[in-house]
């Protein structure tokens, strides 16, 4: 879209966010991403910036409890939201089990997209538990191994990697979680 | 993207009321695909 308007100034509103179970207050400008928040004004640079338009999951982070894409999220829009990061899951000790796992099974070559890998399997494993069904099991048929890693594989398509280390990032949420 | 004013109204018939009184408004669900949509420059809101 060709505009012939002048840019209008920047919106700038204040915001608090509880990050990490610490109280963020801050002024951020309308169009600033809660990714932008983390990675440039905070200095929180575990969730990673791959596609900025919600197609890679580098950067999944929880928000109130859930994994979703801080590229996508503005941060204007969550005033009073928990986010949780991976520097904040591994500060609570969340992380250990998945991460040993992720060692143990080489589940990375690059590791630019390992900590939304992370906040990803940690939603989808409350995911599971909480009883959500997914497309890899609605139908209620099947169990075993092959199940499971078919329920690993659908319920962590959202987050891509580059370097193609699936079977082994596979592997080690199965192993961790299931 | 082009700035624009961001608006939480308290309830519901808050927000309908305010979309359709303001030319160019827009309700913000997850971000997708609006947030991508205007960082292309596809989408213009205001």
């Amino acid at each position: 879209v060709e505009s012939t308007n002048p840019l209008p100034p920047p919106v700038l509103v204040p915001i608090s966010v509880r990050i990490n179970g610490r109280e963020r207050s801050l002024v951020v400008d309308t169009r600033m991403s809660l990714l932008d928040l983390l990675r440039e004004r905070l200095g929180l640079t575990g969730a990673k910036k791959g596609c900025d338009h919600g197609q890679c999951g580098a950067c999944t982070v929880l928000i109130d409890g859930r994994r979703a894409n801080a590229c996508l999220a503005l941060a204007v829009a969550h005033q009073g939201a928990e986010v949780v990061t991976v520097e904040g899951l591994v500060e609570t000790g969340e992380l250990r089990r998945l991460a040993r796992a992720f060692i143990v099974h080489d589940a990375f070559q690059c590791g630019y997209c390992t900590p939304g890998q992370l906040c990803s399997a940690v939603g989808a494993l409350r995911e599971v538990e909480a009883g959500w069904p997914s497309a890899a099991t609605c139908d209620g048929e099947g169990e075993g191994a092959d199940v499971i890693l078919e329920e690993v594989r659908e319920r962590m398509s959202g987050n891509i990697c580059r370097c193609a280390a699936y079977p082994n990032i596979v592997a080690a949420i199965a192993e961790a979680g299931w | 993207v082009r700035p624009f004013r961001y608006e939480r109204p308290a309830d519901i018939a808050g927000a309908v009321a305010l979309v359709a009184t303001t030319p160019q408004a827009v309700f913000l669900g997850g971000g997708t695909n609006l947030v991508d949509l205007m960082r292309l420059e596809l989408a213009e809101r205001q």
